[in-house]
C-alpha cells in the first residue's frame, strides 16, 4: 500500500494531502462563485487574485464567462471589497456573484478514477 | 477553539500526513495533546475529512465543469441536490443565492463527458435551465492553493 502511494506520488498523480475543515471555524463565513466577462489577460487576473485576495480557485473558462473563481471571504463586506478590488483593477463591467447558501455537499468519492478505460 | 487548535489545524492543512509527533515538535507541545485536540476537532465537526490532492490530468481529465442550475419556482432544491449527487463525477453541489439556484462541479474528460453530464442533469425533475462554464483547472478536489490559503488563515487566527 505504502509503495503504491509512493509510486503515485512519484508519478505526480498524488500531489499532496490536506484536511477539509469547517470553513466557518477557519473564519471564512462566506463562499461564493463569481463569473466575469473580461478582455484582460487571464494569467494576470489569476496572479492578482492569488496575491490580493483569498480566492482559492480562480480559472479561465469557456462558456458563459471568461473567468470564474470560487471565493472564500470572511463576510459579505469582505466579499464585496474583494470583488470591487478586482473590478477596479481590471475595469470589469460585469461580474456575476452566486453566494453559496447552506453547507455545500462534498461528494469527493463520487469521482471516476479511471475515466478513459471505461469508455 | 484556541491558539493551539489553530496551530495544529494550520500544520495539518499544509500536510495532513504529518505525524502527531512532528506537529508536537513544531508547536512545542506533547504528542498526546496534539492527538487529544485533533480528536476533539474531529468529534466537533471542525475537521470533516482528510483529502488526497490529485492531478486530474494524470488520470485522463482535462478540466472541470461548473453547472449553474436554475430550478422551477416550486421545485424542491433538496431533492434536486440529492439526485445531482448521484450523477457520476459530481463532486460538489451547493445551493446558491444569486442568478442561479444550484451550483454543481464535476471533472470532465472531453466534450462527450460534458454532454453526458448535461444529459443526466437535465433529466432531473424541476431542473429548468443549466448554464455551463468549463475551466482547465485539473486540481482535485479544490484548487492547488486550497490547503496553503486555509493554513495561512488558521495561522492568522492563532496569532490574534
Amino acid at each position: 500500500m505504502l509503495n503504491r502511494i509512493r509510486h503515485l506520488k512519484d508519478l505526480g498523480v498524488i500531489t499532496g494531502a490536506t484536511l477539509f475543515p469547517s470553513l466557518d471555524k477557519i473564519g471564512f463565513h462566506v463562499v461564493a462563485t463569481i463569473g466575469m466577462e473580461t478582455d484582460s489577460n487571464p494569467e494576470e487576473i489569476t496572479e492578482f487574485f492569488e496575491e490580493h485576495t483569498h480566492l482559492i480557485e480562480p480559472s479561465t473558462v469557456f462558456g458563459e464567462y471568461d473567468f470564474c473563481a470560487v471565493v472564500y471571504a470572511e463576510d459579505i463586506t469582505s466579499l464585496n471589497q474583494k470583488i470591487n478590488t478586482v473590478r477596479k483593477r481590471f475595469g470589469i463591467e460585469k461580474i456575476v456573484v452566486n453566494i453559496w447558501s447552506g453547507i455545500p455537499h462534498m461528494n469527493f468519492e463520487n469521482i471516476d478514477l479511471n475515466p478513459i478505460k471505461k469508455r | 477553539m484556541d491558539k493551539i487548535d489553530y496551530q495544529i489545524l494550520s500544520e495539518l492543512l499544509l500536510d495532513s500526513t504529518l505525524s502527531f509527533v512532528k506537529i508536537a515538535n513544531r508547536i512545542g507541545i506533547s504528542p498526546y495533546t496534539v492527538r487529544r485536540r485533533y480528536e476533539k476537532m474531529k468529534r466537533e465537526g471542525i475537521i470533516f475529512s482528510h483529502i488526497v490532492s490529485i492531478d486530474l490530468s494524470k488520470i485522463g481529465y482535462q478540466g472541470k465543469a461548473f453547472l449553474l442550475i436554475t430550478t422551477s419556482p416550486n421545485g424542491n432544491k433538496s431533492d434536486i441536490i440529492s439526485l445531482l449527487k448521484k450523477i457520476k463525477n459530481i463532486i460538489v453541489v451547493t445551493e446558491t443565492i444569486g442568478p442561479y439556484d444550484i451550483l454543481a462541479i464535476a471533472p470532465i474528460t472531453d466534450l462527450e463527458s460534458i454532454q453526458m453530464l448535461l444529459k443526466d442533469a437535465r433529466k432531473i425533475p424541476d431542473v429548468q435551465y443549466i448554464q455551463i462554464a468549463c475551466s482547465a483547472d485539473v486540481n482535485f478536489p479544490i484548487g492547488q492553493n486550497f490547503g496553503k490559503i486555509l493554513s495561512k488563515k488558521a495561522t492568522e487566527l492563532a496569532t490574534t
